[in-house]
């Protein structure tokens, strides 16, 4: 019964927004819709779209449709109208909710083209990546902030999964970025953001040709010798160049050599100065 | 504090004392002591920035990057303490406190082949199998604390230097030292601190002899009849010579022992909170291996 009645309100809800926002659907997306419509807002929406009886209704097969407010309101876009973006549903309903290309590049019109243009958005790409694929659906954060930098840390190598973060042992930048600094290079301050291209490329600020070009970026006056430095060392825990490799070992048998040597003497030290202690002779063997 | 060897009943003036640190020597040592607490407390959470304890210290050093800045302060400090020791060093030759044939002595901080006929002679002695080797002013494993505090401190200090200015180095030296820098600082990191708050601890200050500190590190003094019997060789030529004094006051402070006492007890937990990490470390880096 109750599930009934949730249906029959989502639909009546759903009618009411196709109705009232109809003449939303001529005109383009608009980051600031006009304040006359009567519906379409967030609160309207989020009556049904709140309600955790929503993903009940299609056996939890669709989180995303769970909505909450205060999750729209911390994102950059937290004043913004649920129609803004979602301005297909004024025309047939949920139809072409997945593009989510179409509705930001409403607004971020470079972005979007910068996106297909590059690696990421070519259509041989798979899985198919699209804006939200790393900016999310209702939590589109500041890419300032220090929030967003600690989510791509994630979700470059969700994908990327090589420079995982229990590699970044070798690797300066992932270091720092993993631990939630903002105010260091990242992954798109040296590959791009959204028209990323393989190292190949000639195109591409990685490309052997550029890359000095990119550390120049923020080291202004880097060295030739500076596009050696090798920003992804490691991909396993020894590193691949030998030299590296040899400086690893190094150090591992320099640190395993001297605790196998003083530790065993420290014990026996300690053992030793207990054992006088039990057998009352003073120390280093002399009279008590 | 009483000394390790409380010699006080059997007389009735206070105990004959030498000389063994300067205070120019002490002041070295707080200094590098205070630094390399800072230096840890700041590095560790970097090296290890998903342990359970990391990211409280974080909250105090007002984030990663509140953290490098702070760890680049307490360098100056590791620093300072290593020009202290030249400037030592230096000035002792110049006044002649030191004297150039006296390097190569028997009471020289330099390594000798004595030392290394030592290593298992003393080792059979702690075993209880044979007499105590006749150690000069510095035993082998004071030696071996000195130098690899010597040679820590190039590698840390170099390596750090490296990364904190890395235009500068890539100018003089190949891309890939910068990578190495990387290394050798996590690496030399995690072998200092483990060998002050594990090995130089205990062998120096915990061991039960002088528990929980000795003593000889803040007043700079040591008893003769505790020299007979630690540094039985430095014994003998101090006595030839007819060295030694009355001080003022014998060992160290309550303030001194308090302070180094939560200096113990901090290096301690760091040590164990580390260690957790840097094994669970290695168990998944041999997991991935094999």
């Amino acid at each position: 019964m109750e599930r009934v009645l949730t249906a029959a309100m989502a639909l009546a809800i759903h009618l009411l927004v196709q109705i009232a926002t109809m003449p939303l659907a001529a005109g383009q997306p608009s980051p600031e819709p006009n304040p006359d419509a009567f519906l379409g807002g967030t609160a309207e929406c989020t009556v049904c779209h709140a309600h955790p009886q929503i993903l009940a209704s299609t056996g939890q097969a669709r989180p995303e449709l769970l909505v909450q407010p205060e999750v729209i309101a911390a994102s950059v876009h937290g004043d913004f109208r649920c129609v803004s973006c979602h301005s297909e549903l004024t025309s047939s309903m949920h139809a072409k909710l997945d593009e989510a290309m179409d509705s930001c590049s409403g607004c971020h019109t470079e972005q979007a083209t910068r996106l297909v243009e590059g690696g990421h958005g070519s259509p041989d790409t798979q899985p198919k990546l699209t804006c939200v694929t790393c900016h999310g659906f209702h939590t589109i954060l500041d890419t300032r902030s220090d929030e967003f930098v600690s989510r791509m840390d994630r979700e470059c190598s969700t994908c990327h999964t090589q420079m995982g973060e229990r590699f970044y042992g070798g690797n300066p930048f992932g270091m720092e970025t993993h631990r939630g600094r903002s105010d260091v290079a990242t992954c798109w301050d040296c590959h791009r953001s959204h028209l990323v291209l393989p190292v190949d490329d000639p195109r591409s600020p990685v490309n052997p040709a550029n890359i000095l070009a990119t550390c120049r970026t923020c080291h202004r006056d880097a060295p030739q010798n500076f596009a050696d430095i090798q920003v992804h060392v490691a991909s396993s825990p020894l590193p691949e160049d030998p030299r590296l490799r040899a400086v690893t070992l190094y150090m591992l048998i320099i640190l395993v050599g001297t605790f196998a040597f003083f530790g065993y003497h420290t014990v026996l030290q300690i053992r030793h100065e207990l054992h006088r202690r039990a057998t009352l002779r003073g120390p280093y063997g002399g009279p008590p | 504090m009483s000394l390790a060897v409380d010699d006080a009943p059997l007389r009735t003036q206070a105990p004959i004392v030498v000389r063994r640190f300067s205070f120019w020597t002490r002041a070295t040592h707080a200094v590098l002591a205070a630094s390399v607490c800072g230096l840890v407390l700041t590095g560790m959470p970097l090296r290890y920035p998903d342990a359970i304890w990391a990211q409280p210290l974080f909250a105090i050093w007002r984030g990663a990057s509140g953290s490098a800045a702070l760890h680049r302060v307490f360098a100056v400090g590791f620093f300072l303490a290593a020009a202290m020791h030249v400037v030592g060093l230096l000035g002792a030759l110049v006044t002649r406190r030191l004297k150039l044939r006296s390097i190569f002595g028997p009471d020289s901080i330099l390594p000798r082949t004595e030392d290394l006929r030592n290593i298992p002679k003393n080792l059979r002695y702690l075993r209880g199998r044979g007499p105590r080797p006749r150690f000069g002013r510095f035993t082998y494993w004071e030696k071996f604390d000195y130098f690899a505090e010597v040679w820590g401190l190039l590698i840390i200090g170099l390596s750090g230097l490296v990364m904190w200015f890395p235009e500068e180095a890539a100018r003089r030296l190949p891309g890939w030292i910068v990578n190495a820098a990387l290394i050798f600082h996590a690496y030399e990191a995690l072998l200092a601190m483990a060998f002050l708050f594990a090995i130089h601890f205990f062998n120096t200050h915990l061991r039960p002899d002088v528990f929980p500190v000795d003593p000889v590190i803040f007043s700079g003094n040591i008893t003769l009849s505790e020299t007979r019997e630690r540094y039985p060789g430095w014994y003998e030529r101090l006595s030839a010579r007819g060295e030694g004094f009355v001080p003022d006051r014998v060992g160290p402070s309550r303030s001194a022992v308090v302070i180094s006492v939560a200096y113990l007890a901090l290096g301690l937990v760091t040590l164990l909170a580390v260690m957790l990490d840097a094994l669970a470390e290695t168990w998944w880096y041999l997991k991935a291996v094999f």
